[in-house]
């Protein structure tokens, strides 16, 4: 199984990474247990920092496509293939948009919700 | 020791490493060229095809030229006045410059390899989803012993050190093979985990070119262990006369070896083939 970006994608590296590492699981192209390269070898390979890769195993870990097993190295989910399809984008959409739509039956105005948003987004980061 | 014998084995020294295995290298390089020509594989050649030549011609003329040298310093060691306590330092200082030419093609190699990276403007970079393995590039059994020599080795120079023998070195032994092999390791590691030195080659062929390397470095270290063991016991045993004999043999079976264990041809040369549009 190949995986390949291309530099020339407005789509972030990372997110390319992400995106072909879950068709990967959802094509059964790599099975759940199978042994993924380490942020290294797959950086050296791809030419791109680790810190992307990084930061691609790091989201593939959260959303459960992948795990970390210690110095055994980054293993697929066995559940990988059920957690592919949940979308976390569409899932906060779907929550900011309930939000919004209450906020604004209660009168708040567009920029009263961006700047209590930005605040909060500041104060938590 | 009968001194013939010695020459006999240090001229066979000579031919081996300084004619038929460059002469071989060269047919081999020549072969490789009719079989991908440049016109259909331009992205193996980073360079004109007469640069080629040239460095093909350049290889092989070095090499008799050492040859030569050779066989002058044989001629010099038969008919001329020298102390047979410096064979051993010749044998080991003409192989060494035996291996200048091999050393030459090795940087060039890593030349067009860089050149490669630099002509390429392919805005897509692919990669394997997979581990690469130590045990998908060499076999297990070469590993085990590689470890089972060093093994044996350390606990030869255990043994040794119980006697009082001024000349040995003791631990000493133990630490220039752990570092050789520490050393074996890091490029073992690198070869599988490192930089991608092709840009173009298929995962397949990146573990065949890894698998060579660290075969290498396995032979290598299995040879060093059995060659260091040896050379003390023939000393221990006062068969010093038979030392230089014992390392020209020992240089020539370890670059018998390590060719024989060496792959040279790849599985995709596709890959080298011009790009088609919008492909």
């Amino acid at each position: 199984m190949q995986i390949q970006i291309d530099m020339e994608n407005p789509e972030p590296m990372y997110a390319q990474l992400v995106r072909q590492v879950k068709e990967a699981v959802k094509k059964e192209a790599i099975q759940p247990g199978d042994a993924l390269p380490s942020i290294r070898q797959l950086a050296n390979d791809l030419e791109l920092n680790s810190k992307t890769v990084a930061k691609a195993y790091r989201l593939l870990e959260r959303d459960q496509v992948i795990q970390t097993r210690g110095y055994r190295g980054t293993f697929v989910h066995p559940e990988a293939s059920s957690h592919c399809t949940i979308d976390v984008a569409t899932e906060i959409r779907g929550v900011l948009q309930k939000t919004l739509k209450a906020m604004r039956n209660a009168g708040a105005t567009d920029s009263e919700i961006r700047i209590a948003f930005n605040d909060l987004m500041n104060q938590t980061r | 020791m009968n001194p013939n014998l010695f020459y006999l084995v240090f001229l066979l020294q000579v031919l081996l490493l300084s004619v038929f295995l460059p002469r071989r290298q060269v047919a081999l390089m020549k072969n490789m060229m009719n079989q991908y020509p440049p016109a259909e594989y331009p992205r193996l050649y980073p360079q004109p095809e007469p640069h080629y030549q040239a460095s093909r011609r350049s290889f092989l003329h070095i090499s008799y030229l050492i040859a030569a040298a050779g066989l002058g310093l044989l001629g010099w060691m038969i008919f001329g006045t020298r102390d047979s306590g410096w064979d051993q330092q010749i044998v080991t200082g003409y192989y060494l410059l035996q291996f200048v030419p091999w050393f030459r093609l090795d940087l060039s190699a890593l030349r067009e390899y860089r050149l490669m990276r630099m002509l390429n403007r392919e805005s897509k970079r692919s990669a394997g989803l997979k581990r690469r393995r130590l045990f998908e590039a060499v076999s297990p059994l070469l590993v085990y012993a590689a470890i089972g020599m060093y093994v044996i080795f350390c606990l030869f120079i255990v043994w040794m050190t119980r006697f009082d023998y001024e000349w040995f070195g003791g631990y000493l032994n133990v630490v220039i093979l752990t570092v050789v092999n520490a050393i074996g390791i890091f490029i073992t590691w690198r070869q599988l985990h490192g930089k991608r030195v092709d840009p173009h080659e298929s995962e397949a062929d990146r573990l065949i070119r890894a698998g060579n390397t660290i075969r290498i470095l396995l032979l290598t270290s299995i040879a060093l262990s059995l060659y260091a063991m040896l050379s003390v016991s023939m000393r221990a045993l006062g068969l010093d006369a038979w030392q230089p004999l014992a390392l020209s043999v020992y240089f020539q079976v370890l670059v018998l070896f390590t060719l024989r264990n060496y792959r040279f041809e790849r599985q995709d040369y596709d890959v080298y083939r011009p790009k088609m549009e919008g492909s």
